[in-house]
């Protein structure tokens, strides 16, 4: 009887063991399941880089100048240098987190490929910019392409605990492109 | 005392000429930190090229780091000085692609040294091409403009000055049309001539895949000619009447497809676009006898009336 007992306890605790493991995975289950039903689109996914921030004076500003070709009204001054402005911070995350996924919001072409090229997957490293100064060149009459030049603004990269400031000047070309502006071409001059 | 007075000044400006050259030459291609520096002036976009270090005060074995900052890109490279404290690095062709002015940080121990090198894009071989406005009124009423945005095998934007276009309009005048141009882009204002149909324009600098094509179409609407299939019906409600618009512009051409026509009657309107610059429309006949005034609008164009007699016994 006493064997009799034993084996009876003795499958009773492996029964109520599996028992509980199932019943674990199956309200993990349940829950996975439940929780993939309530997920929608992502918002943050969907405005990632497309918030119009508008630099303020310190960070990045037009230069008194026409250019050639048509009269920029402010609103698109505002425009583009927002997204100039954005295009600089997209990169800047890419170069600190290596997700260069958001990098087409702000560049084009072969812009964006060379963009793309200063990704480096093994080194991450915090840069900064600002003083950005945008002289207009030149607007098209549907006001889709402009070229401009900025001069002397500064990047500053930081690596490793070592910092390295930089005066630079930019010849860049931006288009609009399906309603974002993007850098389409971009030449850097380090001083 | 009065050849002193000339000799003096002489050797003292002499002395200041030498030095400066002498400080100048340095910093040509070092810095006055002890590391020397010794490179092209200029590289083209895409070339190899060596840059040789120099550190007198260096021992064999010890590292120099490097940091270039070169478009959007940043390289990093550590060498060690061989004997002599002399070191080189060897940049493979390819390597350097982004054109402009690129910064050379060279640091030993605690002293540094920066230079800049120019790197001059490649040749111009490829383009964006494309015009503001992909279809313009024609007989010189309306004009695009023309964008090109020059580039090299690697991407990098060219100087656009003296770039040019030839024109070849419907009618087989041709022309060539200079554009204007700064680094990067340039630009040309086309204004439409002769009648509808499609201007070619091609660059002359470089062949691309298919010269690009603007749509030149026909103007507003000016005339307009408004017909009824018949002038007559019975009013017994069974008979429709179909309007008929002739839409053309200033020169006789007809509009464009789609252009809109509102038809109008006394106590009605209705509207339809125009295919081949005819806009039609049908409705019910009147029931009630009498006689009808339609007439058609399109732009600032207005048709003559056209009256309809609805009668109860016969059109006779």
């Amino acid at each position: 009887m006493n064997g009799k007992a034993r084996l009876k306890f003795s499958l009773f605790l492996f029964g109520s063991g599996l028992s509980l493991v199932m019943g674990l995975a199956i309200i993990a289950l349940v829950t996975q399941f439940a929780a993939y039903f309530q997920q929608g689109a992502n918002p943050a996914s969907i405005f990632r880089g497309h918030s119009l921030y508008i630099p303020h004076d310190s960070e990045a500003r037009w230069q008194i100048s026409d250019g050639d070709g048509k009269i920029p009204t402010p609103a698109e001054r505002d425009e583009i240098i927002a997204a100039y402005w954005g295009a600089w911070e997209a990169l800047g995350r890419a170069a600190q987190t290596g997700d260069t996924s958001d990098l087409l919001t702000g560049w084009a072409g072969a812009a964006y490929e060379h963009a793309l090229a200063g990704i480096d997957a093994d080194i991450r490293l915090t840069q900064l910019h600002s003083g950005h100064s945008l002289t207009l060149r030149y607007l098209s009459s549907d006001g889709s392409v402009v070229a401009f030049d900025d001069q002397n603004f500064t990047l500053t990269q930081k690596h490793e605990g070592a910092e390295v400031t930089l005066s630079v000047s930019a010849s860049v070309v931006m288009t609009l492109d399906q309603g974002f502006w993007r850098i389409r071409q971009i030449t850097l001059e380090y001083r | 005392m009065k050849s002193q007075r000339i000799i003096i000044p002489v050797v003292l400006l002499t002395i200041f000429l030498v030095t400066g050259a002498n400080i100048l030459a340095a910093l040509r291609n070092s810095s006055m930190s002890g590391i020397t520096l010794e490179f092209p002036d200029t590289i083209t976009a895409g070339d190899a090229w060596t840059l040789r270090i120099h550190v007198p005060a260096g021992q064999a074995g010890e590292p120099v780091n490097i940091q270039m900052y070169h478009g959007l890109r940043r390289l990093d490279a550590e060498l060690m000085l061989g004997s002599g404290g002399v070191a080189a690095w060897e940049v493979a062709a390819g390597a350097l692609t982004q054109s402009g002015m690129s910064l050379i940080v060279v640091r030993y121990q605690e002293t540094e040294a920066r230079a800049s090198l120019t790197v001059m894009p490649s040749v111009f071989t490829r383009a964006d091409f494309f015009a503001t406005l992909n279809t313009i009124a024609a007989y010189g009423d309306e004009a695009t403009t023309l964008l090109l945005l020059p580039r090299d095998d690697w991407g990098n934007s060219v100087a656009a000055g003296g770039f040019s276009v030839s024109i070849r309009y419907p009618d087989g005048v041709t022309k060539r049309l200079p554009m204007s141009g700064i680094h990067g882009i340039a630009w040309a204002e086309l204004t439409s001539g002769g009648s509808p149909g499609r201007i070619r324009v091609s660059l002359n600098e470089l062949r691309l895949g298919t010269p690009l094509e603007i749509q030149q179409v026909a103007g507003a609407a000016h005339n307009i000619t408004l017909q009824l299939a018949s002038d007559c019906v019975l009013a017994d409600g069974r008979d429709m009447i179909m309007l008929t618009a002739q839409v053309q512009d200033r020169h006789g051409v007809p509009v464009v497809d789609g252009t809109l026509v509102r038809f109008l009657w006394d106590g009605g309107a209705g509207s339809a676009i125009t295919t081949d610059g005819n806009a039609r429309i049908r409705l019910p006949a009147p029931t009630v006898h009498g006689e009808y005034r339609f007439w058609a609008v399109s732009d600032a164009a207005h048709s003559p009336e056209v009256r309809l007699r609805v009668v109860n016994e016969s059109c006779q």
